[in-house]
Formats: structure tokens, sequence, C-alpha cells
């Protein structure tokens, strides 16, 4: 059962409920307070029936002690102010009557001139019927009985159709109500419905869809809620997928990048079992497998390095000018050889990371300047708060290669630097290692002028 | 008819050296380039070329950039490179090359896309000279030092296949492929009889040498 419809018929049981309650009760209070004026009324009446029939046999009273006289003289006296409905009895007689039936056999009333009562169904038709005994003031021995008897049968009428005007109305305004309750539910459901529309089509793989819902209540907190959830979900996707987008390039790259050396060895070695050469010719052919198979070697390890700067990086507070030093000393040797110099200047105290694969991406920075310099030029080391960076006075980086410049095997001038034994991975190490200490890696370039390369740690 | 003459544009060295050396040692003629741009330039004075082997990515140019001057010269070309998505091979198939072929590959691979575009392009030199021999491959003719020698129509063939490998290692199982096509499954010593009658006729024991477990090699010098 859907919640709509679970709302909807909570609300409509307790709205039935509550409309049978209040027309019960109602109809109850009316009926009480008919039927209670109707015999205060008759009661009223009857006591002025007792009254005026008493007052007029005294007006009329005549000194006699003939039965018939006194018989005559009541009946004309008590049908001077009886009404339809009254009975006089006297003596067990009963001197007047206009009913079709008794009253004596329903009730009779006690000596002491109380009135009694009686409510019931008498020849189909409700009656109330009151009743008292009294004396007549000149014959004290007389036993006289006043009956008035009410028809309340159009009352019980009046309640029964009060009783189907509720049913009835109760029953409309139940309809009425539910079909409200439905419409209002469904409409505050409506909101639910698009949130689920949205979820749906998120998880069918729209990561780009959000909840469009503008109420003011919980399901709008609610979709806020799901769209940051489905935003975050949406960064997350978009994330794994650009890794895996990324891992591609760099696999599709990779191969690529061993076609080259193992295609040479392939060959040379195909060369020397097929071909009839000279010895020179041989040797060449050897020198060629050793120097590609070095190449080969260069590239799986920087490889290696660069899949496993993540595993073993371990931070802690290490001194720049330890870092510089190590640097300087590492790369001292084949500096001179080119005839570069190598200047120092450090002004920072510590920064924190791992010196290892810090000391790394600097020789690698300044491998990269010593490439791009003519011997007798001079590469910079400066350190100073929270930025290392490395400058040289070389022949520059292209514009429109600088923002590729840190992707594997990307190359400026690849033959150039093949022959200067690059495998195109050393920026792409150095990226790596920046970015697993949380720093970020600046290049500034002007071709012809030089290149200046600035690792920037957080504060 | 002089020997084909092969442009190579390939900036690895190590590659672009030993395939040259393959090239030269059965007797192509080659030029070497190792950037796109240069090689462009050299083909605006001399484009006497029979065919084209490219790298795609180049230094300078791309392959496929130079592919345009081959067709202005009128030069077939096939791909040489470590490319193998597919969108490459197609473009580089639709723009008109020759054939393409994917590193790593092997020198006999290169050898037999090399003689099939020459043939089919009917640019093959079907003239080889070995020593004092002439050797017409089209009018199936061999003269050594003036003259006419006789060789059955078998023996030629497998004459054929040997100079156009000299210097180079053959295998039975290629001469049989290139004579009888690759379905065929003959005896491995119809080749050797064969080998062992040429010999004979022309008096070549030393130059063609038998190497063992493999096939035999036409050798032209001597160590």
């Amino acid at each position: 059962m859907k919640l709509w419809q679970k709302v909807s018929l909570i609300c409509s049981v307790i709205l039935i409920v509550v409309v049978a309650a209040c027309s019960a009760l109602l109809l109850s209070m009316a009926k009480e307070e008919l039927l209670t004026s109707a015999y205060e009324r008759t009661e009223l009446r009857h006591r002025e029936l007792k009254n005026n029939f008493l007052k007029e046999l005294d007006y009329h009273a005549v000194e006699s002690d003939s039965g018939t006289v006194q018989h005559t003289l009541q009946h004309y006296c008590f049908s001077q102010v009886s009404e339809s409905s009254a009975v006089l009895i006297v003596d067990e007689e009963t001197v007047y009557s206009q009913l079709t039936f008794s009253p004596e056999d329903y009730l009779m009333p006690a000596e002491n001139g109380r009135s009694v009562q009686y409510t019931g169904k008498i020849n189909g038709k409700e009656y109330y019927i009151v009743g008292c005994q009294t004396s007549i003031p000149n014959l004290p021995r007389t036993v006289c009985i006043i009956y008035l008897a009410e028809d309340i049968s159009s009352i019980h009428a009046n309640i029964r159709s009060m009783m189907w005007m509720f049913a009835l109305l109760g029953f409309v305004c139940t309809v009425i109500g539910l079909g409200l309750i439905t419409i209002l539910v469904r409409r505050s459901m409506a909101p639910l419905h698009k949130l689920q529309a949205t979820a749906s089509s998120i998880a069918s793989g729209n990561y780009t869809e959000r909840a469009d819902v503008d109420s003011r209540d919980e399901i709008s907190v609610l979709a806020q809620n799901f769209n940051n959830m489905a935003q975050s979900v949406e960064r997350h996707v978009d994330e794994l997928t650009a890794t895996v987008k990324r891992q591609q390039l760099f696999i599709g790259a990779v191969t690529h990048e061993f076609k080259t050396p193992l295609t040479g060895i392939l060959l040379n070695a195909d060369t020397l079992q097929n071909i009839y050469m000279c010895e020179d010719e041989q040797a060449e052919a050897l020198h060629n497998i050793e120097m590609q198979g070095k190449w080969l070697e260069r590239l799986v390890q920087k490889m290696l390095r660069l899949l496993t700067i993540n595993h073993e990086i371990s931070l802690s507070e290490i001194s720049v000018g330890d870092l510089i030093e190590r640097v300087r000393a590492s790369t001292e040797a084949s500096l001179r050889e080119k005839g570069i110099q190598l200047s120092v200047s450090c002004e920072a105290e510590t920064v924190f990371g791992d010196i290892d694969l810090l000391q790394s991406a600097l020789v690698n920075l300044v491998d990269n300047a010593a490439k791009a310099s003519q011997p007798g030029q001079q590469i910079n080391i400066n350190a100073h708060e929270n930025v290392i960076e490395v400058s040289d006075c070389g022949k520059g980086i292209p514009t429109d290669a600088l923002e590729h410049i840190t992707e594997p095997f990307f190359m400026v001038d690849k033959s150039r630097s093949k022959r200067l034994g690059g495998v195109g991975l050393g920026l792409a190490l150095v990226k790596e290692i920046i970015q697993a200490h949380n720093a970020r890696l600046e290049i500034e370039s002007m071709e012809g002028i030089g290149t200046t390369v600035r690792i920037c740690f957080q504060q | 008819m002089a020997a084909n003459r092969i442009l190579i544009v390939e900036d690895d060295s190590g590659i672009a050296n030993t395939v040259a050396l393959n090239l030269r040692y059965v007797g192509y003629d080659y030029l070497a380039f190792d950037d796109g741009r240069k090689a462009a330039a050299y083909l605006e004075k001399d484009h006497s070329f029979d065919l084209a082997l490219l790298d795609i990515m180049l230094p300078g140019m791309d392959g496929f950039e130079l592919f345009s001057y081959m067709e202005k010269y009128n030069i077939p070309v096939i791909y040489m490179t470590a490319k193998t998505d597919s969108e490459s091979e197609v473009r580089g198939l639709r723009d008109g090359a020759e054939d393409y072929i994917v590193k790593p590959f092997e020198v006999v691979t290169l050898l037999v896309r090399i003689e099939k575009v020459l043939a089919r392009t009917g640019r093959l030199n079907q003239v080889y000279r070995f020593q004092d021999m002439v050797i017409d491959a089209e009018n199936r003719t061999l003269i050594k030092s003036g003259e006419s020698i006789e060789l059955t129509p078998l023996e030629f063939d497998v004459f054929c296949v040997l100079v156009r490998n000299k210097n180079r290692t053959v295998s039975r199982d290629r001469i049989l492929n290139e004579i009888w096509g690759e379905d065929y499954f003959g005896d491995l010593r119809t080749v050797d009889v064969r080998v062992a009658n040429i010999r004979k006729k022309l008096g070549m024991t030393d130059e063609i040498r038998t190497i063992s477990k493999t096939g035999y090699r036409l050798e032209e010098r001597k160590k």
C-alpha cells in the first residue's frame, strides 16, 4: 500500500469515527432536550388542569349529597377546563375521558398527592402520561384522579428524521472529507514522487540529475540533503572516472613507450641472427641492444617509483638545508661534467615532508634544468618560507607545452630528450611527489630566457 | 635498372639504423631522417624514392602531415609506428597509405611488405646483380660473366629468393612460402635439392651457406 493511501485511509477512519460520534452525541442531547421540555410542559399543564378544575368546582360548588349531581357537576367543571387528552376518575369511576385507552391501567398515583409519570407505547403511539390523586374540598372522602396524556410520537418522529438527516449529512461530509484528504495528501506527497523519480534517474547512472522541490517542509529538507548526497556521489564518480581515464591514458602511453625500445632490441637481435655482418656492425648492433635495454630499465624504474610514491611516503619535519645539500651532492658530478654551475641559497628552516622523495623531485628538476642549459650557465636552488625553487637560464618551455609538461611521456623535443637519456617521466614523477605532500607545483617559463619551477608547501 | 630507393623517417636512431642496415644488406638504397620537417624539406629537391617508411610520432612534423608530401611526389607509404589504436590505423589507410606495420615488428615482415608494396605499385626492381651475375626476374634469365646459364624454373625461383634476401638468412619455410604460397606444405627437402643443384651449376659452394637448422644465406662478402 502506498504512503498516500495509508495516510488517506487513517485520516478517513478518524473522520468517520469523529463525525459519527459527534452526530450521536448531538442527537442524544437534542432528544433529551426535546423530551424534557415536552415532559415539563405536560406536567405544567397537568398542574394547571388540576388547579383550574378545583377552582371551577369551588366556584360552582353545590350543596348536595346526590351522587348524580356531584357527578354531573364534576363532569361539567372538568369539561370546562380540560383538554382532549385529560381523564378524570372519581372513586374509580371514569367521569371524563376522551382517550381510547384507560390510563389507570398504566399508572396509579399514590395517595400522597404526588404526581406520577409514565412513558410508553400505547396503541402504536408514544405517550407521556402524568397523573395525580387529589381530593375534592367539599367531598373529603372521594378519591379523585386526574390524568393528562401527551402524545409524544411526533417528537420521536422528529428525532428519527433528525437522525436520518444527521446520517445523510455525516455521509456527505465524510465523502467530501475523504476527497479533500486524498487530494491534499497526494499533493503534499507530490514532492516525494519527484524525489523518487530523481532518485531512480540517478540510480540508472544519470549523476547530474537534481531534485527540484520547492516547498518548505521536511520533504524539501530531505530533497536538499538528497541533492547534497547526489552531488557528492557525482563528485566521487567523476573523480573515479577521471582516475580510471588517467590510468588508461597512462597505460596506453606506457605500452607505447615500451614498444620503441622493444622494437629496437628485436630488430637488432634479428639482424644479428640473420645478417652476415662485419665485426664492427655486429658490435654496433649489440651496443644498440644494450642501450635500448638500459633505456627500458630506466623506464621501468621510473614507473615503479611513480606507482609506489603514495605507499612509501612518510611525512616528518625535515631541514631544508639538509635537503638542498643532499640535492647538491647528488647532482654535483653530472653538472660539473656538463660545465654547469649550481648556486644554492637557503633561508628556510624546515618543511614537513619525506626527505628522500623531495630529494628525488629536486634532483629531477635540476636534471631538467641541466638538460635545458648550455655549458657555462647557472642553475639556482632558492629556498624561503615554505617555497623551494629551481631556476635556470636555459632554452625555456614553449607556452603551448607548459600545460602538458607534467603529463607522463610528454616531451617538448622528443628526439632531443631521448638523446639526453630522458624517458619523459621526470616531471610526472615530480608532480606525483609534490601532490603526495599536498604541495603545489608552479612552473614559469620564457622561451630563450629560462624556467623557474617552484614547490609551494602548505602553510 | 638501379636498386629501389627507400626513404626512412624515424626518430628513434636504434630502429632507423637497424632498418637501414637491413635494407642496405638486401640491396636497397635508402636515405634516413629523424625529423619530419627535415625530410619534407629534402623532398623539395630530391624526391626520387620508390617507397617511404614513416613513423607517425615524429618531431617537427608528424607522419600524417608528411604523407601529403609523399602523395605530391607519388611515393607509396608504409607507416611504421607504435600507435596501435585503430583510429590512427584507419586514418593512415584511408589517407592512402599502402600498408601499416606496428612496432614491435620483425625485419622479415617489413622486408616482405616492402617487396609487396613495390611489386603492387610496379616499382619492384626485377633485375638483381650479384658479383659477376645479372639476374632478371622478369624475363627469367641469368647471365654469369656474359654467359647465359640455364636453371630449371624451380631452381630459378629459389635462387631469386636468395638473391632478393642476400646476406640474410632465409629459412626453408620462407623459400617454400615465397614460391608456392603460404598454404603449401611441401617437403622441405625439395629446397635442399634445388639449392644443391644451384650450387653445382653456378659454382657457388661457399657463397650459398647452409645455416644449420634454419636455411640458407647468400653471402656477398667473405670475412
